[in-house]
């Protein structure tokens, strides 16, 4: 039972590329277990027509105009990157 | 622009026993003037890293903001293809580690896409038209550009980050390669039509992926499929999709069964190539995107988009056939092209009369000695210097017989090295054709005279001397003699000797 959570939370960590060891695991599982529980109250209430929120604001139609703006100098936009040649930013090989 | 259809003879067209069952997914870059998320320039083609902002680049701490265009250009196209429109929609986050999507994420739209259930009619053949269903069409954005064979490492260029796309998914209506060809012409037609994409598969405004999977025909449960991608021509659309069912047919004849992956086309073995399988794929974890508005769309939006849409291609195409009288033939060449076919509206509007021949005529001109001369120069209609009315002009004087058709395109070549009137050309250079009948008589008689020799053989049975009396009359005529008139006339003489 334990071991089909600690499962589930590697399979969500490999995706999001964090690396955790067997008693992170474990603890996150308990941790999880309590998060899960405590949300669990509300499903004591009757929410068949209740659409879900996905917004704490409702709003809609928050637009801007379609007109280009000046953007960052190339240099400003290299700035924080671990890797770049002053044209393009620069990553390890990704195809052999 | 004008691509012929690749005969593709699959299995699929020639066997009876199964049939292909195909759906596209076909991405179109937006014309809009700046990035979905962001007031970054969409520009195509500037230096690379220099339409980049912290939204695009996903740094920390900054907030998208929705382009209006992105809503109503995909309503454009939504209310193009007869999709209905969703009220309430969302954006939705598509996470993948990639490094062309630096913010870790995609914005995408998920479930309750902003259109749905519409279709496209293509023609098949002799007119006839089919119609794909399509399931949704959806607002996302672009990923960056990697380069991956100038350095040791990648090299990404962000400029396309964030530039707004929307996908097209068809329902799997599709049969046959010739079909998804088809249908692809007619995304491209129709987003061309509306003005929201310019429509160019090799340079990727218009992206296609296709599912495609076989059948026993008459069954009507759906096979394995498999997913192909990087089809970036007409050509290799239908040639990938011919491989990809043939490729399955036969798997399945030899007693093997088709596994559920992603394939791609290389177009240098002309295979499509497995690039992962079913258990590789990935899991996007889709959730909706806290950082930005839904979207709504009210019937006042909604009518004011339908008001202002163009005619469409093939409303375009039934109208050239009923209005002008034009085959389909030539209604097809000039609606693939709208420039081309508002140019043929041009012309057709300024002939002096107006009727079925003299507009076929047009179409004919159009067809023959002005796409000569842009596929000669590679360039679109609208970068060739010509007035409609000179078009017209020259027709006229051709079809009502002022000038020969090889004088005609004499004065083109004039027409389009000075911008002169043809009929100022034909008056200045003495061009008119000589109609005039005892003008012409006297012509032939002295010909006759002058090569009596011949006249002789020519009565002797050498018949085939007919041709050099007549183009030693055009030449006596400085080549402006009407060669219907002269062809009567040597008859006429000939006859009586």
């Amino acid at each position: 039972m334990n071991q089909d959570k600690t499962d589930a939370i590697k399979d969500v960590a490999d995706l999001a590329r964090l690396n955790f060891d067997a008693q992170e695991l474990e603890v996150f599982a308990l941790q999880f277990d309590k998060m899960l529980e405590y949300v669990g109250v509300i499903e004591q209430l009757d929410l068949e027509n209740v659409e879900p929120l996905l917004h704490v604001v409702h709003s809609e139609n928050v637009f801007r105009e379609d007109v280009a703006e000046k953007s960052l100098s190339t240099a400003e936009a290299l700035a924080n990157a671990p890797k770049h040649n002053d044209v393009f930013f620069k990553v390890p090989k990704v195809l052999k | 622009m004008t691509e012929s259809i690749v005969s593709n003879t699959s299995i699929v067209e020639t066997n009876s026993e199964y049939e292909a069952v195909i759906g596209l997914e076909v991405h179109a870059q937006l014309l809009t003037e700046s990035k979905a998320f962001c007031g970054c320039s969409s520009d195509f083609g500037a230096l690379p890293n220099t339409n980049v902002c912290p939204v695009c680049l996903g740094h920390p701490g900054s907030l998208p903001k929705l382009n209006r265009n992105l809503v109503e250009f995909i309503l454009k196209m939504g209310l193009a293809t007869g999709c209905k429109i969703r009220e309430h929609s969302i954006f939705s986050r598509k996470n993948y580690f990639y490094a062309d999507l630096p913010k870790g994420y995609q914005i995408s739209q998920y479930s309750d896409p902003i259109c749905y259930d519409g279709k496209i009619e293509i023609e098949l053949g002799d007119g006839a038209t089919k119609r794909i269903g399509i399931t949704r069409i959806h607002m996302e954005e672009d990923t960056g550009k990697s380069i991956h064979d100038l350095d040791i490492d990648t090299l990404i260029d962000y400029n396309r980050c964030g530039v707004p796309l929307i996908e097209i998914v068809s329902e799997p209506d599709i049969r046959s390669a010739t079909e998804a060809y088809q249908y692809l012409m007619q995304i491209r037609q129709i987003v061309m039509y509306l003005g929201i994409c310019d429509g160019n598969l090799e340079e990727g405004s218009l992206r296609c992926d296709a599912n495609v999977s076989v059948r026993k025909r008459g069954s009507t449960k759906f096979g394995v499929k498999t997913e192909v991608k990087n089809l970036n021509s007409f050509r290799n659309v239908e040639k990938a999709i011919g491989y990809e069912t043939d490729r399955q047919i036969a798997l399945i004849k030899s007693g093997g069964f088709v596994t559920q992956e992603t394939r791609m086309w290389d177009a240098s073995s002309q295979q499509t190539k497995l690039m992962r399988s079913k258990e590789q794929a990935h899991d996007y974890r889709y959730f909706p995107e806290p950082d930005l508005a839904g979207v709504y769309v009210n019937a006042e939006w909604v009518e004011r988009v339908k008001s202002v849409l163009p005619e469409l291609p093939m409303e375009r195409k039934q109208r050239f056939m009923n209005f002008y009288g034009l085959p389909r033939y030539d209604a097809g060449i000039f609606v693939e092209d709208k420039s081309l076919s508002d140019f043929f509206e041009r012309c057709a509007g300024e002939l002096e009369t107006k009727s079925a021949d003299r507009f076929k005529a047009v179409s004919n001109w159009i067809m023959t000695e002005v796409m000569r001369i842009l596929s000669d120069r590679k360039i679109g209609i609208n970068e060739l210097a010509v007035l409609p009315k000179h078009i017209a002009e020259l027709v006229e004087l051709f079809v009502g017989e002022v000038v020969s058709s090889k004088i005609a395109k004499e004065i083109f070549s004039d027409v389009l090295a000075n911008g002169k009137s043809p009929k100022v050309i034909v008056s200045e250079k003495n061009l008119a054709q000589i109609s005039d009948v005892a003008q012409i008589e006297k012509a032939v008689s002295e010909i006759l005279a002058a090569n009596g020799d011949n006249v002789e053989k020519y009565k002797a049975g050498k018949t085939n001397l007919f041709g050099f009396f007549v183009s030693q009359t055009l030449k006596a005529t400085g080549g402006r003699a009407n060669p219907r008139i002269v062809t009567e006339e040597l008859q006429r003489q000939l006859n009586a000797v």
